[in-house]
């Protein structure tokens, strides 16, 4: 299904994820979109255990205020929509309490964001350039048919 | 078992330092003249560099090289590899 509700909660988007070690067996997770998050996904390391997350690399963030983080331990790993397949990507082994997905996450699943007053919704990015293209042509033939109106 | 063949785990700093410091020394000068923006997995045993477009590239074909090596992962003309959203800057 190419269309997925998610929530807003205090203003922050969330959707579900399947996030997996090795494209097979999975756990279901909420996570916070963060657009702000050049990354895959940051997972708490409570979960990355539970997971069997294991952590071959290290990288250095650019926070918010503009400094540079301690570094955070990387691993491989896959994750997706449900009913989606899988997709694979760096999970940053975090400290904090919540799953986090980021941009390359969006790109990673070809999904486009949509953020409305009352919840959000991901799509398929095909799907929604074809509705783009469609709701123009639409445009288009009404423009057409639309009678100039006489001097 | 000899002290010296017993390898420990190093820590997350011990990987982003020797990875900072082989950067620096081997492959800073070249590469933020040729392929700033990608990305760069250094092997803090080997100081072997892999680099790709993406950070999931790079970090795969670097454990392709060597699945049992440990990498730090940088991003060439940048303070970092990624940029953290709020929660992660500001999360406790």
């Amino acid at each position: 299904m190419p269309v997925r509700v998610g929530s807003l909660v205090n203003g922050h988007p969330y959707i579900e994820i399947l996030v997996s070690p090795d494209g097979k067996k999975s756990a279901k997770q909420t996570a916070l979109i963060d657009t702000g998050f050049s990354g895959f996904i940051s997972i708490p390391i409570e979960s990355a255990k539970l997971m069997g997350l294991k952590a071959h690399a290290t990288a250095l963030y650019t926070l918010a205020n503009g400094k540079t983080s301690n570094p955070v331990p990387l691993a491989h790993g896959y994750a997706c929509l449900e009913g989606d397949p899988f997709v694979q990507g760096l999970f940053s082994i975090s400290e904090h309490a919540s799953t986090v997905v980021g941009m390359d996450f969006l790109i990673r699943c070809g999904k486009v964001l949509v953020i409305a007053p009352n919840g959000i919704v991901t799509m398929d990015a095909s799907e929604f350039e074809a509705s783009l293209k469609y709701s123009a042509a639409l445009g288009n033939e009404a423009t057409a048919k639309t009678p100039t109106k006489a001097k | 078992m000899p002290k010296e063949l017993v390898h420990a785990t190093p820590s997350c700093q011990e990987i982003a330092e020797r990875g900072e410091a082989i950067y620096g020394e081997k492959y800073r000068a070249e590469l933020e003249k040729t392929s700033n923006g990608k990305f760069i997995a250094i092997n803090i045993a080997s100081a072997d560099a892999t680099i790709a477009d993406t950070g999931e590239d790079a970090i795969r074909l670097a454990l392709e090289k060597d699945p049992s090596g440990f990498f730090h992962l940088m991003r060439v003309g940048h303070k970092a590899a990624f940029e953290a959203g709020w929660y992660m800057s500001c999360a406790r």
